[in-house]
């Protein structure tokens, strides 16, 4: 498949900082592609580059064909954009909202209304269509920001942690709409920190640290990949912790030790097990990998200040 | 940067602010005229009592077109520095449009349109109101009406400036104090500026609502601008540039 989205070479210098280091990458029609990083990564600054207000320093990044530097107006006049920070007008009501930047997209009239009355039911905001944006909760508001990226039905949704701040429910029900969408067809790129949204949402991944891609593929294949099939997760004293890695000398894996818990990935989970039969551990847990996991892994668990 | 011909997309920006004008329309005329007015009163009528004669007319006659361009420079002005500045950084409004096919050329322009109208708006009313207590006539009132336009385009696309510079509110409080506030008492509308000292007329030729003010007065007493031809073409000239600059520092602030 030929990708409608594709960034090549992207660098984004502010000053001294660089951003974006040389990234490259592609997405293809009807699929839903994650960037994952910790802050600072430069996600935000990827997207803020497709929706046209950040300037490439260099490199090349086309969507829908068409250059962002010279044919932005075209452009945005066929994708929609959900900042992370909600934008909402607070002078008018839920469907004036949608109404005036409908207006901005030249949608006005008969168009817009049933346009605005059928993205109201879909994301079930119908009955508030005449509140004030000050009587919405946070989960309404996020999903009114999510109706208003797609009233000039765009062919490409840019998201930026779509769900960031909100309850479990009001963050389910975006994904739920997210997947709905993505089954009619619609090719998205979304930013999050939710893994369980990235598992849930994305088709293929990149992983993203201090503006550079540091993995990409499906997120089955990434954990695979990097951490293996399980992660043994044991909580035991300090002292206790050179004796138990002296045990299982001989055997294939890889750990990490962070404060009082070692992380063991080994690639025969039942072996590592047999021999710690005999030894006090306060506590062990045998789980599936994850995405965090991954995640840790490529980006590392100190924090990125 | 180009700026597309016409630019009929600033219309929907502008159409935007007029939507929520439209719900705030009564407090903001109050706010408005009510210092204008005072001005007129307080000042017209009391002063006027100590003041013969100026220029050959009685002192309320030779305060109102310059309160009346006043009024739209400064109803502009308010509303292209705290309005635009809530619109830009604390709503994140321009934010949303950067997403729609409208460049930041067209928010400023639509910007700038707004806070034109407003001022137009507030000069107007208070021509409706010296109109009706026979202080001006009707046709003359009628006339000014572009240059009461012009005027509060001016000033907008001024305020525009300091608002792309600005990092806060407090920052405007600078360009009042120090521009504004001047402006409105060196430049002809409390009392001719050829009883200036010469370097004060000479600074006081250099802000453009000095001219407003000259035209202004021609227009409603004269019926008639071209005396002040030279004037007018200062204004053109000073609002071109200063739209020119205010696009390129709200562009340079909006997309990084």
């Amino acid at each position: 498949m030929t990708p409608i989205v594709q960034g090549k070479r992207l660098v984004k210098r502010y000053g001294e900082v660089q951003a974006l280091q040389g990234i490259h990458f592609s997405i293809c029609s009807g699929e839903c592609v994650g960037f994952l990083g910790p802050n600072g990564a430069g996600k935000t600054t990827l997207l803020h580059m497709m929706s046209g207000i950040v300037q490439k320093t260099s490199g090349d990044l086309t969507l829908l064909g068409l250059d962002i530097s010279k044919q932005a107006r075209e452009i945005k006049a066929r994708i929609g954009v959900l900042p992370q920070e909600n934008n909402l007008d607070p002078d008018f009501t839920v469907e004036n909202n949608l109404r005036a930047y409908a207006r901005y997209f030249g949608i006005s009239g008969k168009l817009a209304q049933s346009r605005v009355e059928e993205l109201l039911h879909f994301i079930q905001l119908y009955d508030k269509r005449k509140a004030k944006i000050s009587e919405l909760s946070g989960g309404m508001k996020r999903r009114l920001m999510l109706i208003r990226s797609l009233v000039n039905n765009p062919e490409f949704l840019i998201l930026d942690e779509p769900t960031t701040g909100l309850d479990p429910q009001a963050r389910h029900v975006i994904w739920q709409k997210l997947r709905s969408l993505k089954s009619s067809g619609k090719t998205m790129v979304l930013t999050t920190h939710y893994m369980e949204e990235a598992a849930q949402l994305c088709d293929r991944l990149y992983m993203i640290d201090r503006g550079k891609i540091l993995a990409e593929g499906k997120p089955q294949e990434l954990i695979h990949r990097y951490v293996g099939k399980e992660v043994l997760e044991i909580r035991l004293r300090k002292k206790e912790k050179d004796r138990l890695l002296e045990r299982l000398e001989g055997l294939d894996f890889e750990s990490e030790e962070i404060e009082d818990t070692l992380y063991l990935f080994p690639r025969d989970s039942e072996a590592v097990l047999r021999r710690l039969v005999e030894f006090d551990v306060q506590e062990l847990q045998r789980r599936p990998s994850t995405l965090e996991d991954l995640f840790f892994k490529l980006t590392g668990r100190g924090l990125h200040e | 940067m180009k700026i597309s011909i016409p630019a009929w997309r600033s219309l929907k920006v502008l159409q935007r602010n007029l939507d929520v004008w439209r719900a705030h329309w009564l407090s903001s005329i109050i706010a408005n005229l009510g210092e204008p007015i005072l001005y007129l009163f307080v000042l017209g009528v009391g002063l006027g009592r100590l003041v013969p004669e100026v220029n050959g007319m009685s002192y309320l006659y030779f305060l109102a077109p310059g309160i009346m361009v006043a009024a739209a420079m400064n109803s502009a002005s308010y509303e292209c520095t705290f309005g635009s500045y809530t619109r830009m950084m604390t709503q994140k409004s321009y934010e949303a449009i950067l997403m729609t096919p409208i460049s930041v050329e067209e928010i400023v322009i639509g910007d700038v349109l707004y806070g034109a109208l407003k001022g137009l708006f507030s000069a107007t009313a208070l021509a409706a109101l010296l109109v009706l207590i026979d202080v001006i006539d009707l046709t003359p009132a009628l006339l000014s009406i572009p240059l009461l336009f012009l005027t509060g385009f001016l000033f907008a696309c001024l305020s525009m400036i300091v608002t792309a510079l600005s990092p806060s509110y407090e920052f405007f409080s600078y360009y009042f104090t120090l521009f504004i506030t001047p402006m409105f008492l060196l430049s002809g509308v409390f009392f001719p500026i050829d009883s200036l000292p010469p370097w004060i007329q000479r600074v006081s030729l250099c802000f453009p609502l000095t001219h407003s003010v000259q035209i202004a007065r021609s227009l409603i007493y004269e019926v008639t601008w071209m005396p002040h031809l030279g004037s007018l073409l200062w204004l053109l000239v000073m609002t071109s540039f200063s739209l020119f600059i205010a696009i390129r520092l709200c562009h340079r602030r909006l997309i990084r």
